[in-house]
């Protein structure tokens, strides 16, 4: 403290505040307490889970008995304090610390009672929120344990009951059927969940590696279709799926292979990717994803499982030679993404002339051929974006995961319309970046070019 | 916000009329008097595609919403990237009222 600050303190720390707030990573909060107990139970080693939901004494309930070792008391102990964990927090499945409790922070009225046993004593304590704090009391152990294993208890609101209820089967296969496929049993109100494992025509295993990281893929072709919420790439660690991508060359595919294709990429290696929620890895797991793709790409080819003449390929050809045209027109290069990157850059090997053929040495004139961009597709379902510029790879990404295009990626025409608008429009957004304009000008100026390059495009 | 002004200028919607002015270079225009939108079904672009069920209609949902963010533009400023933005969060909403 210096001399000019004075009557230090610790900061205080609204825990309830924080917990609610955490609570918004997750999409669905009735599904996070069913994501944060399986996690905790996958992590502490359980091979089997009971689940089972209830309305007894007036509480909606939905409770779960592992078969894990069960807490000491020093552990339990930890277990009571907020955001402390013995869990190393890049490799456990649920949010260390935080996850058993966070359904409280939520929901005031609700309640969390757990029991643990590790085969000497067994111990229990209750989560709750009265007046405006959170409250954690030791209770007398209720559950019998024929075993160790810990039981973890949630007083839910009403309809996070009935969408238990009604989900949970679901919500098990679509995100654990891995640890299930691995040998998890899970079981709701007594009756065994089955996990997915359709018959396939084909399985393939292999490794991809990038960066000394190894990942380990299962590649199965599905005799019959998968359902429509799924994807071909399943990213899981644990058992418990992480992320799920279509496969970024999706439209290169033979129609009829679209939803036979399935890859689990056994992705604990990327581990250290794993965002807070651990739902979702961040940026840098991108370049991995690609890598699987490109292996994903080399068997479909051997398999024949490409069409000859996709249309996102056919699409790709035509945008690029149409946009590529454009450019050479003196009027529109100063839009073209390679200008900006290289006036950004200080220039390349393609810089300089390219404000419309008047740089400047005398002599012999020559050609001018400005590089055009790539279209890179990205699956990126949670960006509100269609697309977007990447100036350091010269490409325009068009996001096949936003709902406009998932709406039109079927019909070739209207996809390829869909392309055009979206790539001119990322284009004439740039370009206002560079020269000022007004929304009308940009509007005409958008009409100008899907004119202009109309008759190169639709097939 | 800017969607919720749109609904409370147009509380009972907009129609939509087509207009078959070829020389125009405009893909539409909004007719203040008459509420309507006005759709050039002469312009090239459209012309192109109006074999396409499909393409068509999402032309013509395209150039409404680009009419209606111009528009609002004229009343609230708005950038170049908002304005692209408002553009596909109105397509993003109606885009299952539309496509057949």
């Amino acid at each position: 403290m210096s001399q000019t600050e004075w009557q230090e303190a610790d900061m205080e720390f609204d825990h309830l505040h924080a917990l609610e707030n955490f609570v918004d990573i997750y999409d669905n909060q009735a599904e996070m307490v069913v994501y944060e107990s399986i996690s905790n139970s996958i992590d502490a080693g359980a091979k089997n889970i009971e689940i089972k939901t209830g309305t007894d004494s007036g509480d909606y309930s939905v409770s779960f008995l592992d078969d894990g070792p069960g807490m000491d008391k020093s552990q339990f102990s930890d277990y009571q304090v907020c955001s402390r964990s013995t869990k190393d927090k890049k490799f456990g499945l649920g949010f260390a610390g935080i996850g058993s409790k966070l359904y409280v922070g939520k929901n005031h009225g609700a309640k969390i009672i757990t029991e643990t046993f590790n085969g000497q004593e067994q111990l229990a304590c209750a989560f709750y929120v009265k007046d405006g704090k959170i409250k954690t009391c030791q209770r007398k152990p209720m559950h019998k344990f024929t075993r160790p294993g810990t039981f973890y208890e949630v007083i839910l609101s009403q309809n996070d009951h009935y969408y238990i209820e009604d989900n949970l089967k679901d919500i098990l296969v679509d995100t654990f059927n891995h640890a299930m496929l691995d040998g998890l049993k899970i079981t709701i109100n007594n009756n065994k969940i089955k996990p997915w494992n359709p018959p396939a025509t084909e399985k393939r295993t292999g490794t991809v590696y990038l960066r000394s990281i190894k990942l380990r893929y299962h590649f199965y072709l599905f005799k019959d279709d998968f359902p429509q919420h799924w994807k071909n790439l399943n990213y899981q660690i644990m058992g418990k799926t992480i992320s799920k991508k279509k496969l970024e060359f999706i439209n290169e595919l033979k129609a009829e292979y679209h939803q036979k294709i399935y890859v689990s990429v056994d992705a604990l290696p990327l581990k250290s990717y794993l965002k807070t929620d651990k739902s979702s890895f961040s940026r840098g797991f991108h370049e991995y994803h690609h890598v699987v793709n490109k292996e994903i790409y080399s068997i479909a080819k051997q398999l024949g499982l490409l069409s000859n003449s996709t249309p996102n390929k056919l699409i790709n050809n035509v945008l690029t030679k149409a946009f590529a045209e454009l450019f050479n027109d003196p009027k529109y290069a100063w839009l073209n993404p390679h200008t900006l990157f290289s006036r950004r850059t200080g220039g390349g090997g393609h810089s300089g002339g390219h404000s419309g053929g008047h740089g400047g040495c005398s002599g012999v004139k020559r050609p001018r051929t400005l590089r055009g961009f790539a279209v890179v597709l990205s699956d990126s379902p949670k960006d509100k974006r269609e697309g977007w510029l990447e100036i350091q790879n010269n490409a325009v990404a068009i996001n096949v995961g936003h709902p406009i295009h998932i709406q039109f990626e079927t019909v070739t025409t209207t996809l390829q319309y869909h392309y055009a608008r979206v790539i001119v429009s990322i284009l004439v957004l740039h370009g206002s970046e560079q020269k000022s304009m007004t929304l009308k000008e940009a509007i005409e100026l958008q009409t100008e070019i899907l004119t202009k390059v109309k008759d190169k495009l639709w097939l | 916000m800017a969607l919720e002004e749109l609904q409370k200028e147009y509380p009972k919607g907009i129609a939509v009329v087509l207009s078959d002015s070829p020389k125009d270079k405009r893909e539409g225009w909004l007719d203040i008097q008459n509420n309507d939108v006005v759709i050039i079904v002469g312009h090239p672009l459209c012309k192109k595609i109006e074999t396409s069920r499909i393409a068509l209609q999402y032309h013509y949902a395209r150039v409404v919403a680009s009419i209606l963010v111009h528009h609002i533009s004229t009343q609230k400023s708005m950038t170049i990237q908002e304005s692209t933005e408002l553009q596909t969060e109105i397509l993003t909403k109606v885009k299952d009222k539309l496509w057949l």
